[in-house]
């Protein structure tokens, strides 16, 4: 509708109009001289949309609205640029070029447009420019005649009847028009300094009936040859006649669909190829009632869903996707808006499929995507890692492995990646930082703090964003194991009984003989110290000696000195060092070995 | 020479105040089959009776720390050189030591021997205090050690109780760390003195060969490890 409106106002370009392009040119020299008292009428003269709405007309708008802030005309530079912004969709104040406070108005004129959008069903408005329109005067609203006794309330206190004007300061007013017998039409109009506007209305019965349309891919709907919109259309008014619609995909794929509109009939046309499913029927019901053109009910029914308990864990970047589309075909810009950063939040990787969102829609969800603090990272869920290959591909010796990781981010910034240890204190490595735009491909080393590899357990990986709207993070948990590797085993020792024996017993000095003895015999006296001879029948028992016998010669043998063989040694000596040095060099092989080993990853994502 | 019962509360009192001190160190608990060729030497106005057996028991003991305490009973015959009348033996022991150096135990015994034969029944009860010198030889654990245990509690059914109850061993024994075996051999003889009135004396010797297996306790986990 609104390029209607700018095409209308193109085929009505008067003569004069190249007069005001010119006029927009000395504007232009006037505020780059900073002559901003002589640049106001002239960017205004030359602002005329039938000039043709170019690079060179949206940058007069915002030099006009830069030269009445600085002016102190707050309110006439807001009139202008909403007036811009309802004009021209496209419309956007480039935030590079202008000063904050001009993008600050941009973006309350847009949010302000965005807040009153008219019926969407039959009004034109048109601007007739002043031969030379003068900032401080009043502009006109016009209301076009009619076949009917039309009447128009503008604000609170003002009333217009058919091909009636009015003079009013500029700004923006709400204006109603109705007639008897037809359903009422809102609209919010600019009133510019010395410019008419004229509100051109066609009326719908009262009787009029709702039409729904859904395509899928997406399609431009037209009605009786007339450009209505893109799809998915829900709640269009339609007089109750017969109607031919007129759907066209981007492909150029159409189709013509025959009407008939009851009073206050509902009309539900669906034209789906392609069907989006979940594996959750809960989903799945409500995006076929979506897809049946049943607007409302989808919307409840996804609603319901994503506010349940426990939240949605699959299908809810789809649910999400198109609540979103839904709600924006209702006109509900706000909650839509809403989704869509929930979209980004939920799944930052999610790109809308070219056939899935129409343009408008698009354009949404990017404007909302590059505003939202949202970052993701994803990884193989499996992945066998050979530190091999990737000594080879990066010719250098690498202690650790490439992961290879995706990162998303809703608004663009600089990603950090982290690898958190848990052993042998919690800390974290700083692995790599990249600026990411929206989705990035990366891999990084899995390294220690220390440089060295990564030793098989468990660890997160954690991305994170910094913005100018905020932080987010997302973590991953990854797993890691050493795939089994033939590693050799090491020899065993050399058996006691296959070393030459390094010592030998020497006969026993006569000092130890003798203290020997002397034990044997203390030990025999113990036990005689009570005998009886008499009683037992002996002098000396027998055991006693059995036992002083066995303590002497149990010290002597247990006191021999022994003598080292000193041949022996030496050939024992080499023959352990040579074990030592075999084991060693397994022990080498094995670390190399072990090194080299394949490892396995398996990333699991952090709820 | 009586008042058993109070020498064994003695004994139970004295490893209760030990005990708790002993358990936390390595625990070892060794059973012990003993073989043991007793002589009894009687005289009775001037006569002399000598009389030779086997018995053959078991004795269970924990070691714990500095603390050792054990358990034993031996059943067999005993025959006398000039009499065809065998005496059925049976002797059950309690022991405790506790190791005040590393070469010197104090040691307390409670013994309970019966003999019983178609001439009648006796019973001796004994309880002791002494004390104990090891000594290790070195090699695989070889050990000699030398007791020496005065009764002053003694009392036998049927007869007046003996004056002086005297009691001194002497042992070699063979425990190997690395196994949970050990090889002993001890000589013990006990020397009762009777009131001059009765005419009495008699001498006790006992060779012992002791065969244990035992498992040691460290840090909660039991081995089979060596007995010592």
């Amino acid at each position: 509708m609104r390029k209607l409106l700018a095409l209308m106002a193109l085929a009505a370009a008067p003569a004069w109009a190249q007069t005001g392009r010119r006029a927009l040119e000395a504007g232009t020299e006037r505020y780059q001289l900073a002559d901003y008292q002589g640049a106001v009428p002239l960017l205004s003269a030359g602002l005329d949309p039938a000039a043709g709405l170019d690079d060179l007309w949206m940058r007069g708008v915002q030099r006009l609205a830069d030269v009445l802030l600085v002016l102190r005309q707050d309110s006439l530079a807001a009139t202008w640029l909403r007036w811009a912004v309802r004009l021209a969709p496209d419309f956007d104040v480039d935030e590079e070029v202008m000063p904050p406070a001009v993008a600050r108005a941009g973006r309350a004129a847009r949010a302000f447009v965005e807040a009153t959008p008219p019926d969407r069903f039959g009004t034109v408005t048109t601007f007739q420019w002043g031969a030379a329109p003068r900032p401080a005067a009043e502009g006109t609203i016009r209301l076009a005649p009619a076949d009917v006794p039309l009447s128009a309330r503008i604000g609170s206190d003002q009333f217009l009847r058919g091909a009636e004007s009015r003079r009013l300061p500029p700004g923006s007013y709400q204006v109603v028009v109705s007639a008897p017998g037809y359903l009422p039409s809102r609209l919010t109009v600019e009133v510019l300094p010395g410019v008419a506007t004229i509100v051109g209305v066609s009326l719908l019965p009262e009787t009029a009936g709702f039409l729904y349309v859904t395509a899928r891919p997406w399609a431009v709907l037209s009605i009786n040859g007339e450009w209505i919109g893109y799809t998915p259309t829900a709640g269009h008014r339609l007089a109750p006649l017969n109607h031919v619609l007129h759907l066209e995909r981007p492909t150029g794929e159409a189709t013509d669909v025959p009407i008939a509109v009851p009073d206050r009939g509902h009309v539900r046309v669906s034209w789906v190829t392609k069907r989006d499913t979940t594996g959750d029927p809960r989903i799945d019901g409500a995006l076929a009632a979506l897809d049946s053109a049943q607007t409302e009910r989808g919307v409840e029914l996804l609603r319901s869903l994503l506010g349940a308990q426990p939240p949605l864990t699959t299908g809810r970047t789809i649910a999400l996707a198109r609540l979103a589309e839904a709600t924006w075909s209702l006109g509900e810009k706000d909650s839509a808006r809403a989704h869509l950063r929930q979209l980004v939040q939920t799944d930052p990787f999610y790109l809308p499929p070219a056939d899935a969102f129409n343009p408008e829609l698009r354009a949404a969800y990017w404007a909302v995507r590059r505003e939202t603090p949202a970052v993701a990272i994803r990884a193989p869920r499996d992945t066998v890692l050979d530190p091999t290959s990737i000594v080879r591909r990066l010719s250098q010796p690498s202690a650790g492995l490439a992961l290879p990781l995706e990162v998303a981010v809703g608004q663009p910034g600089v990603v950090r990646i982290f690898l958190r240890f848990s052993d042998p204190r919690p800390h974290d490595s700083l692995l790599t930082v990249f600026a990411v735009d929206s989705v990035a491909g990366t891999s990084v080393q899995l390294v220690t703090a220390d440089g060295s590899g990564l030793t098989p357990g468990a660890y997160t990986l954690e991305g994170e964003v910094a913005t100018s709207g905020g932080s987010a993070r997302d973590l991953l948990q990854l797993a890691v194991e050493r795939l089994p590797v033939d590693t050799a085993a090491h020899l065993p020792p050399i058996p006691r009984d296959e070393l030459e024996p390094e010592t030998e017993k020497t006969p026993p000095p006569p000092r130890t003989i003798l203290r020997s003895l002397a034990l044997g015999v203390l030990a025999m006296i113990v036990p005689m110290a009570l005998n009886d001879a008499d009683l037992s029948g002996r002098w000396i028992p027998a055991p006693a000696g059995l036992i002083g016998g066995s303590v002497a010669l149990a010290s002597i043998v247990s006191s021999l000195p022994e003598a080292p063989i000193p041949e022996n040694i030496r050939a024992n000596g080499w023959r352990r060092t040579r074990w030592e040095e075999q084991n060693r060099r397994i022990a080498a092989e094995n670390g190399v070995r072990l090194r080299r080993a394949a490892i396995r990853i398996r990333t699991t994502r952090v709820p | 020479m009586t008042r058993i019962p109070g020498a064994i509360r003695s004994v139970s009192a004295l490893a209760s105040l030990l005990m708790p001190s002993a358990a936390l160190h390595a625990q070892v608990v060794s059973a012990r089959a003993v073989v043991t060729a007793p002589k009894s030497s009687v005289r009775f106005a001037d006569v002399v009776e000598r009389s030779n057996g086997v018995l053959a028991g078991l004795e269970v003991r924990l070691q714990a720390g500095r603390l050792t305490l054990s358990g034993s009973g031996t059943r067999g015959r005993l025959t006398p050189e000039n009499s065809p009348i065998a005496r059925t033996l049976g002797e059950v022991s309690l022991a405790g030591r506790y190791d005040v150096l590393s070469w010197l135990g104090a040691e307390t015994r409670y013994v309970v021997r019966a003999a019983k034969s178609a001439a009648g029944y006796q019973r001796w009860e004994v309880f002791g205090l002494g004390a104990r010198v090891l000594r290790e030889l070195g090699g695989p654990g070889v050990r000699a050690s030398a007791g020496l245990v005065y009764s002053p509690v003694a009392h036998v059914t049927a007869i007046e109780d003996p004056t002086l109850a005297l009691s001194a061993d002497v042992g070699i024994s063979l425990a190997p760390e690395a196994f949970p075996l050990l090889i002993g051999l001890n000589y013990r003889t006990e020397r009762y003195r009777f009131p001059s009135a009765a005419g009495r004396s008699e001498q006790f010797e006992a060779l012992t060969l002791v065969v244990g297996l035992g498992v040691r306790r460290q840090r909660g986990r039991w081995t089979l490890r060596g007995v010592r």
